[in-house]
């Protein structure tokens, strides 16, 4: 019993007859092979034959008044046999025997360490038109290219290497060390009055003050100076400061006297769909929005590898709110309270920094709507930086 | 037939072919008292776990022993293992 035996298939028979040792002697006459005799008694033999074999040395058996039955099934044609019953299995474990090749050579992740300020995509980017992607055969990765690559689009890069582990490739960088001088030192601006008013403090740190306290100026009006006169020359620099003046603000705010508002009595319900690449498995049942009035949040999850990779698979997650509407009517006091609150939080919201000195506001009731309309005295931050042109410079 | 037997004989006295198989004569190698190899055979006549019996040309060939099965059965040769006590050839 070879290799080749076992390959092709063996079959383990017992035949009962009168005559074991003629049967044998039949069947070795006919030129088929015999292994593994076992005699179990005087009339019974146990005998391994080829697959190939069976059907002849049954008919030998049987002419000579033989019973035969198989025992058992030998040999690597059973077991592939029996493995073929069951496709799904066969078909994972040759997916996995491709992938078993397939894998190994190829990446999978890409990982990027060492850089602090150029972020992690940009290198990606560049890598990537070197060939280092998702996918990429390892024998194929040029480090040395990648590197130049990398160094030529990335300034702020001062070295470069690529290295792979299994299936992960390392890209891995040190950044130049930079000596920043400010640039906006070197720029000059002035300081204007964003809106008209009185002026109420001054201060200048840097720059030429040209303003004082106690004077009306208009939007657009130069506060501070960026530039000094020295009597020979002109010193041109970024003026700095701070300036608050006295403003008037005027406010017309209007609240509707009705409104209509959602109440919840259900919760939320969620819905979860699988997305791969265009196709939509809908993982719930029904396809539309039953309720007269819905809210609907969406949202997708893409679903990414390390290194920032996104595979063609989301999750989308449905949120339905169903809701009533409702009516409600504001009284008047509650309505005059939430213009005013209102107005105030909006005022103060528009200053750069400041306050509200004095307000006046009246209330009024026209056509189904509380109206407010508010003069405010403010005192607030007026500058606003204005940047010079410099004669001859360029960009 | 007796010629032929005749030239089998003197052939079987040629010292340079004494080692080589003489065609139509079987074979037989024992491997200790374990195995035992016989070409040439013309099948089994008795087949037992403490004795079996091959038919050769000039008769039968007999081994005896216990626990013996034969693993290996084809036209050409056989191959018996077990404890072999002995092996005798009956001429006819």
């Amino acid at each position: 019993m070879d290799f080749w035996n076992w390959f092709s298939g063996l079959v383990r028979i017992r035949f009962t007859g009168a005559d074991v040792a003629g049967s044998l002697s039949a069947i070795s006459r006919a030129g088929f092979s015999i292994f593994n005799s076992e005699i179990v008694d005087e009339l019974t033999a146990n005998l391994t034959i080829q697959r190939t074999s069976y059907r002849e040395i049954h008919k030998i058996l049987i002419s000579k008044g033989d019973k035969v039955e198989i025992a058992e099934r030998m040999g690597l044609y059973w077991k592939l046999k029996q493995l073929f019953k069951r496709p799904v299995l066969t078909i994972g474990i040759f997916f996995l025997l491709i992938l078993n090749v397939y894998l190994p050579g190829r990446i999978f992740f890409i990982q990027v360490e060492g850089n602090v300020s150029v972020p992690s995509r940009k290198i990606l980017e560049v890598a990537a038109q070197c060939g280092l992607e998702f996918g990429t055969q390892r024998r194929e990765i040029r480090s040395e290219k990648i590197k130049n690559k990398l160094l030529e689009a990335i300034p702020q890069l001062q070295w470069s290497g690529v290295n792979t582990r299994g299936c992960v490739a390392v890209v891995s960088v040190r950044e130049r060390q930079i000596t920043q001088e400010n640039p906006v030192d070197r720029e000059v601006s002035s300081i204007v009055a964003a809106r008209d008013g009185v002026i109420y403090e001054y201060t200048v740190t840097r720059g030429n003050p040209v303003c004082k306290v106690g004077q009306a100026v208009k939007a657009g009006e130069v506060l501070i100076s960026g530039y000094t006169d020295c009597g020979l020359k002109i010193q041109a620099t970024k003026a700095e400061g701070e300036v608050y003046a006295k403003t008037e603000r005027a406010l017309s705010l209007v609240l509707p006297c009705n409104w209509q508002y959602r109440t919840y009595d259900d919760g939320p319900i969620r819905k979860y769909s699988l997305i791969i690449g265009k196709k939509r498995i809908n993982l719930y049942n029904g396809s539309g929005i039953s309720y007269t009035s819905c809210g609907k949040m969406y949202k997708e999850t893409y679903v990414t590898l390390p290194g920032g990779f996104v595979l063609p698979v989301s999750i989308a997650e449905e949120i339905w709110i169903p809701y009533e509407l409702s009516d409600i009517a504001f009284a008047t006091e509650v309505a005059n309270d939430t213009l005013s609150d209102y107005a105030e939080d909006y005022l103060l919201k528009q200053m750069v920094a400041g306050r509200i000195l004095t307000s006046d506001q009246s209330f009024a009731e026209l056509n189904g709507a509380y109206q407010l309309e508010g003069n405010y005295a403010c005192l607030e931050m007026i500058g606003q930086v204005r940047k010079e042109e410099i004669y001859g410079q360029h960009e | 037939m007796a010629r032929n037997q005749k030239i089998i004989n003197r052939l079987t006295t040629v010292p340079y072919l004494q080692d080589e198989p003489i065609p139509g004569l079987p074979l037989i190698e024992i491997v200790g008292d374990c195995r035992v190899l016989i070409e040439r055979h013309l099948g089994v006549t008795e087949y037992g776990n403490e004795r079996i019996v091959i038919k050769v040309k000039q008769g039968q060939i007999c081994v005896s022993g216990s626990c013996m099965e034969l693993i290996s059965m084809t036209k050409s040769q056989l191959v018996i293992k077990g404890a072999i006590f002995s092996v005798s050839i009956i001429k006819e």
